[in-house]
């Protein structure tokens, strides 16, 4: 199940994590690393969150990953972000859908953090390759989080946005600080300070921090002696290298060797099996909705066709492409939000249709079966008349 | 010629059976949780059943059974306050139907019933022994092992999450006596005025004989008023509770509207030995609140302006509060993610849920509701497909009425009064009369 993955060569390895800005701190041994002298290898299982949050970063699969990761008992777990829905997303080669921008449900990623804080047990880990926009609320539900060279954590003017549309000045305060609220209960749980959460998510927020010894005091304001954020229009951002001088980032690291030996690990097992997990569910569920897309097309030609003798035809056939839809909605939420996105039709609607269609079905070979009975009744008239 | 019968037989009984008819006059229903009724119309029956989340009982003889399978409306005629009169009970809400005399369904139970808790995600397992409740000379339960009354209040204010399912709880705990603990799940990011009025009412009477817990997933607006109440709030991690102003449309309430809820918010605050100060800064934005906490003893002051050293609100936003801030100011009594952290928090030696009975409660209500969204659009599409059944449509129409009010109404939007629709069916059996 697990393939070994182990540091062949200590030397380059060692070379990559002198090159980052961390490496110094990488040399020393972290505190709540194991004791080296342990003598089994530790097992580290990878589970991304790669793509738009919403659909391919979508809580259903990771029910699955969790199960997987209960079956394994790894000894980490790294939780490996790439999400940037404002970008191109450059990673899922071919699919770059601005689509997908605004479907997560922040109430389903809080579920899904306390799922993986309560149910798991092993030491986690957020590796943040990049993330904008809600991505970074997964970013800061874990206390030990790394981040690739050039990383972003940005983007959480999202959250604020959502309450958008309100005139009344208490109305819109409402809605804005019981999102910002909501937002900030993910830098809760990873134990970041409500100051930071209130600078991102909030553009009229400054953000300072002050130090004393390595204790940093976070303000709203820029009184500290490092200003992150002193604008009143933008929100605060942070990239890798700020957030590590900043020390929510423990380290920028470049592969998964870089951060398992910054995390003390000189060698390590990797359970693949979550990667594999999510990899097939993100080109399965993709898949899929390219199906829907031409069942939908298909559907539409047939109900165009159904007319004269071949109507049942057509429209069985119809119906056939429209429970296949109904199927995969069911089966992929990510189908279902895209569906509903791109065809504005909730699963609810697409049963009302299949079953209008199933109606006008069984109307036609009742039709069908009066004009017969019709035509019999009029042979015997005419065997009436022969009278 | 009988062997090419057999399989003819055996598909009618199966379709028999799936059409849960077992002849022209007999029927057979299956309910939701598991138990099944079998007998035929002039039947002498029990039926317990849940109306608007209640649970409620009615003896009566079986008039007859309508309706497609897994919504089939049961007519039974029997008293109904103090009069004879027949009562139309959905299906899905019957929770056991026994035919009197039945051998299951006589006799008192005297003896008591067992429980076992039922541990939640949040309950990492336990190897204590089960519970046992038994019933005192004075008809008062007992559990064997000190316990809480459970039960997730989730969704909108109002529409899954409601008054009616508080009070249930309530009375599942009086059968106990008083002294029991009641712990509410919240997850709720708000909902109708008219709700929290009757939770008030609720809470403030339940608070004089049971102690009252809000664990605070999400308590925003009407929840948040909920969660005042409450002689302990416990937070998890991820909690947020605030942002309660009172609106209408777009439009905020003011003047002698806001005040109104201004005192009632803080009377509640009070009611739950909070501080008014910070609760006011929820329902608007203009209050203030910050506290100054002492370093040795902990204790904090609270000011309605911004002097204090620690900030709460400014003048210039509606409040949330988290774990961190709740804790710090001491709104919230504890942070809990887990049942049996919670159950450190409240003094008790392990997680016990005396019974499932709040769980039961919730996922009745809620099960009611999604059958509810689910079938009122395919009702309403079947009637414009099918005029010729418009009387029986537009009857469970009303039926839903019954069952799931706040979701036609509130949700819905349909109108609050259903009285037009029975003036349609009438006028409906008017003009078919007519016809023939």
């Amino acid at each position: 199940m697990s393939t070994p993955l182990r540091f062949i060569a200590l030397s380059g390895l060692l070379a990559a994590a002198t090159a980052s800005s961390l490496a110094a701190r990488g040399a020393e041994t972290p505190a709540n690393a194991p004791a080296i002298t342990e003598s089994k290898v530790p097992v580290v299982y990878v589970v991304p969150m790669s793509g738009q949050m919403g659909t391919d970063i979508h809580p259903s699969i990771y029910d699955e990953v969790v199960k997987d990761v209960m079956e394994v008992q790894p000894d980490v777990i790294v939780y490996q972000l790439k999400s940037a829905d404002i970008d191109n997303n450059f990673y899922l080669a071919g699919n770059d859908d601005r689509r997908e921008f605004g479907l997560a449900k922040i109430g389903e990623y809080r579920d899904l953090v306390r799922t993986l804080h309560e149910k798991l047990d092993a030491r986690q880990v957020m590796w943040v390759e990049d993330s904008v926009g809600l991505g970074s609320l997964l970013a800061l539900s874990w206390p030990e989080m790394y981040m690739s060279e050039g990383a972003r954590l940005w983007g959480l003017a999202r959250v604020s946005s959502m309450a958008a549309g309100w005139s009344d000045p208490d109305v819109a305060s409402k809605m804005l600080n019981a999102w910002v609220g909501m937002g900030n209960g993910f830098l809760q749980i990873g134990g970041y300070p409500l100051e930071i959460g209130w600078a991102m998510m909030r553009p009229e927020y400054n953000l300072s921090a002050s130090f004393k010894g390595r204790e940093v005091t976070w303000a709203n304001d820029t009184a500290g002696q490092w200003v992150v954020d002193s604008s009143g229009d933008n929100v605060a951002n942070f990239n890798a290298s700020l957030a590590e001088d900043m020390g929510l980032s423990q380290g920028t690291v470049e592969n998964l060797d870089d951060l398992m030996f910054l995390m003390g690990y000189r060698e390590y097992d990797e359970a693949d099996s979550g990667k594999e997990m999510v990899e097939k569910y993100v080109s399965d569920w993709r898949r899929t909705f390219d199906r829907c897309k031409t069942w939908w097309a298909d559907a539409q030609q047939k109900m165009g066709w159904a007319s004269g003798d071949d109507a049942i035809k057509y429209l069985g056939s119809a119906k056939t492409d429209m429970e296949r839809i109904l199927r995969a909605c069911r089966q992929y939420p990510a189908v279902e939000a895209r569906w509903q996105q791109d065809y504005g039709m909730s699963i609810l609607q697409l049963e009302l249709q299949i079953e209008g269609i199933k109606d006008q079905i069984g109307d036609m070979r009742r039709g069908n079966q009066n004009r017969g009975r019709g035509g019999s009744n009029r042979g015997r008239g005419g065997g009436g008349r022969g009278l | 010629m009988q062997t090419r019968f057999a399989p003819i037989l055996m598909f009618l009984f199966a379709a028999l059976a799936l059409g849960g008819v077992a002849s022209a006059d007999q029927y057979e229903l299956m309910f939701d949780n598991g138990s099944s009724w079998r007998g035929d119309d002039g039947d002498r029956v029990e039926v317990v059943f849940s109306e608007r989340g209640v649970s409620q009982s009615m003896s009566g003889v079986v008039m007859k059974i309508d309706g497609r399978p897994g919504f089939e409306i049961v007519f039974v005629r029997g008293e109904i306050a103090g009069k004879q009169a027949t009562k139309g009970i959905f299906a899905p809400d019957i929770e056991t139907m026994t035919t009197s005399g039945d051998a299951a369904g006589g006799g008192a139970v005297t003896k008591a019933v067992g429980t076992t808790k039922k541990p939640d995600a949040g309950n990492k397992g336990g190897s204590s022994k089960p519970a046992v409740t038994t019933v005192g000379e004075d008809g008062i339960l007992e559990s064997s092992k000190p316990g809480v009354f459970f039960m997730p209040w989730e969704g909108p204010v109002g529409i899954e999450a409601r008054h009616d399912e508080i009070k249930s709880i309530i009375a599942e705990a009086d059968k106990y006596g008083p002294g029991q603990i009641i712990v509410l799940q919240i997850n709720s990011p708000g909902g109708l005025v008219i709700e929290g009025d009757k939770i008030h009412e609720t809470l403030k009477d339940v608070k004089q004989r049971h102690r009252v817990i809000a664990w605070i997933k999400e308590a925003i607006s009407a929840a948040a008023f909920t969660s005042l109440h409450c002689d302990e709030i416990y937070f998890m991690q991820v909690g947020a509770m605030g942002s309660a102003v009172m609106f209408a449309g777009q439009t905020a309430i003011s003047g002698g509207e806001l005040d109104a809820w201004l005192e009632k918010f803080s009377e509640v605050a009070e009611i739950g030995g909070r501080d008014p100060i910070i609760a006011r800064c929820m329902v608007t934005r203009t209050a203030m609140a910050s506290y100054d906490k002492d370093a040795e003893t902990g204790k904090v002051t609270i000011y309605p302006d911004m002097r204090g050293e620690f900030d709460i609100s400014d003048d210039k936003n509606v409040l949330t509060l988290n774990s961190d801030n709740a804790i710090d100011c001491g709104y919230a009594d504890g942070i809990a993610n887990t049942t049996d952290e919670l159950a450190v928090l409240l003094d008790l030696p392990e997680w016990h849920e005396v019974n499932d009975s709040g769980r039961r409660i919730h996922d009745r209500w809620q099960r009611t509701v999604k059958q509810c969204r689910d079938r009122i659009p395919r009702l309403q599409a079947e009637l414009q497909r099918n005029p010729e059944r418009a009387i029986t449509l537009l009857k469970e129409l009303l039926g839903w009425y019954n069952r799931c009010y706040p979701v036609l109404v509130y949700e819905m939007g349909l109108p609050p009064d259903p009285d037009p629709i029975r003036r349609q069916i009438e006028e409906i059996r008017r003009q078919r009369g007519n016809r023939n």
